[in-house]
């Protein structure tokens, strides 16, 4: 899948429950795609059984309703989602190069370990084959291209880069990469690096929060790419977060329907 | 002395060549797009050039760029330190305004600004500050700091901000507004990038700087009315600036960026740039250097 269109063709109609139900109706109309929708009413307790009701494949999707997103994901724990084990993509419609590019992770992890980073990655990974990328390209992203032990990211990009040539990924994975050799060829071969990942990565995997935020909002608001997002490691769950603009919400669903039929 | 705004790169521009030729001093300019934007430059009436490196390397560049530097001052040295050194010496001797570095790696230039700053009894924290345009909103915006400092702590932001708003005030930019990027969110709002701001604030209103400063994301520039929008992006560390300053070829944005010294600019460009962002970022430097003559400000 290359647009947000082919991602919209390829989903599957699904089963969504919005906890906790909206104030005023939504309509399967308003959410496309053909789904079918239940709204949860009830606050915390609406939240804690549509867990319950997708875990046991009585609904495919939760959509966070109208409540603030810290209160519920404190309610996602209570309900056996550990925050630890998720992590979230940002995927953007790159209509220069046609194909969807990936940022991770955006939304959950502060400043990941290398251990979790791995943890991501192989998320990001497995969600990009969904996307029916076979072998993606992924950029370890640190802010120079060479291995400085002052800066962590480096390290961590050169140990999975290194993983990566070991087979240990199901991916192509190079790094350190700074931005530019990340979004540019012309930029690496400057810099003496020679690898298909430069200009052509299907995942960016962001060191950490502060760098992941602002590149998707570089993205999002600057660039104007189309954006939707997508949380990884638990069931399929569609969140509100500010960081992602809401005109491509139907895309974010189609995503999560996506994985709805690879999580069963 | 008062300086007038400068709001935009066609404006820096067209300064910069009122203004030129300055006098400049380019360290192992041995690439030859490096020499190439050394000669455009030079032919726009920007720059008086010196060039200090290995002699054959620069011949074979400057051939290759087309460029007769035959008649060109040259300083024939060897040690990619020692040219950095010597480089330095003649910005704070008065011998040149401004400096660019070449083809050689940015800590001989840190270090060379180091030793020349505690030479002179003016230690300060070195940092790069690069200038933005964000051409969806006409909207100029100075970042701070994406190429030297890795984990700044909060006294080292607070003195981040103060190079900022001396640099803004270089461009005639009186009302600083900060924006201490952060990526506090609905599910975790205690990030130190978030944390920091309020000593931040307090530091400067103590220092008698009339200034707002607040901590959010890219968005809140997009979401403020125009004439509220931040002119200064603090950045959390350095691999978040760094990414973000360089993602102006891919987003419609013009990039310059430049590290001040207390004796004038020194330019840090990317081994990836292209020669015509080189000419940019000297166009830049010209005009930073005759205006910090005419507006020194201490905190720079």
């Amino acid at each position: 899948m290359k647009t947000f269109d082919e991602i919209l063709k390829s989903a599957p109609a699904k089963h969504i429950l919005v906890a906790p139900a909206p104030h005023g109706s939504v309509s399967p109309a308003a959410v496309g795609g053909g789904h079918s929708l239940t709204l949860l009413p009830g606050g915390g307790a609406a939240v804690k059984e549509a867990c319950r009701m997708v875990r046991e494949k009585e609904a495919d999707i939760l959509m966070q309703g109208d409540m603030p997103l810290g209160e519920f994901f404190a309610l996602l724990a209570e309900a056996g989602v550990k925050r630890d084990a998720l992590s979230f993509v940002t995927v953007l419609e790159n209509k220069k190069q046609n194909k969807l590019l990936l940022l991770t992770d955006t939304y959950i992890h502060n400043f990941p370990t290398l251990e979790q980073k791995i943890k991501i990655l192989e998320r990001a990974i497995a969600f990009a084959r969904l996307l029916g990328i076979e072998t993606p390209k992924v950029a370890a992203l640190s802010a120079i291209e060479t291995v400085n032990a002052a800066i962590v990211s480096t390290v961590d990009a050169a140990v999975l880069s290194k993983m990566s040539q070991r087979r240990q990924f199901q991916a192509m994975v190079e790094g350190p990469l700074d931005i530019d050799a990340v979004l540019a060829r012309e930029a690496a071969v400057k810099k003496g690096i020679e690898s298909t990942v430069c200009g052509d990565a299907d995942i960016i995997l962001c060191p950490d929060i502060e760098t992941a935020t602002v590149l998707s909002q570089a993205f999002t608001f600057i660039g104007a790419y189309p954006a939707a997002g997508v949380l990884l490691g638990a069931f399929p769950l569609v969140i509100n977060p500010r960081l992602i603009p809401p005109d491509f919400k139907e895309v974010e669903l189609a995503l999560a329907a996506l994985r709805a039929g690879d999580f069963q | 002395m008062e300086l007038l705004p400068l709001n935009s790169v066609a404006e820096v521009d067209a300064e910069a060549l009122g203004v030129g030729p300055v006098r400049a001093v380019f360290l192992a300019p041995e690439d030859p797009s490096f020499m190439l934007a050394i000669k455009l430059s030079y032919e726009k009436g920007l720059v008086s050039p010196i060039l200090i490196g290995r002699k054959q390397q620069m011949l074979e560049a400057a051939v290759k760029a087309g460029f007769d530097i035959s008649r060109q001052k040259q300083v024939h040295l060897d040690d990619l330190q020692v040219i950095a050194n010597h480089g330095l010496n003649m910005l704070f001797n008065g011998e040149v305004d401004l400096v660019s570095k070449g083809q050689m790696s940015t800590n001989f230039v840190y270090r060379a600004v180091i030793q020349s700053e505690k030479k002179n009894g003016t230690q300060r924290l070195i940092a790069v500050t690069s200038f933005w345009e964000i051409v969806p909103l006409k909207h100029f915006v100075i970042l701070t700091d994406p190429g030297v400092n890795i984990e700044p702590d909060v006294q080292a932001k607070i003195e981040l901000v103060k190079k900022a708003i001396a640099y803004l005030g270089l461009f005639g930019h009186r009302e600083p507004r900060v924006l201490a990027l952060s990526a506090s969110r609905e599910i975790d709002r205690d990030l130190r990038s978030h944390l920091d701001v309020k000593q931040i604030r307090e530091a400067l209103a103590a220092d008698g700087y009339n200034c707002s400063v607040e901590s959010g994301g890219l968005i809140d520039i997009f979401e403020t009315a125009a004439d509220k929008r931040a002119n200064i992006l603090l950045m959390p560390h350095l691999v978040t600036g760094n990414s973000l300053v360089k993602m102006d070829f891919c987003l419609e944005v013009k990039r310059r960026g430049i590290v001040m010294t207390t004796r004038g600019p020194v330019l840090v460009p990317s081994r990836a740039d292209s020669s015509s962002h080189l000419v940019d970022e000297i166009s830049l430097a010209v005009a930073v250097a005759t205006r910090f003559k005419e507006g020194f400000d201490e905190n720079l």
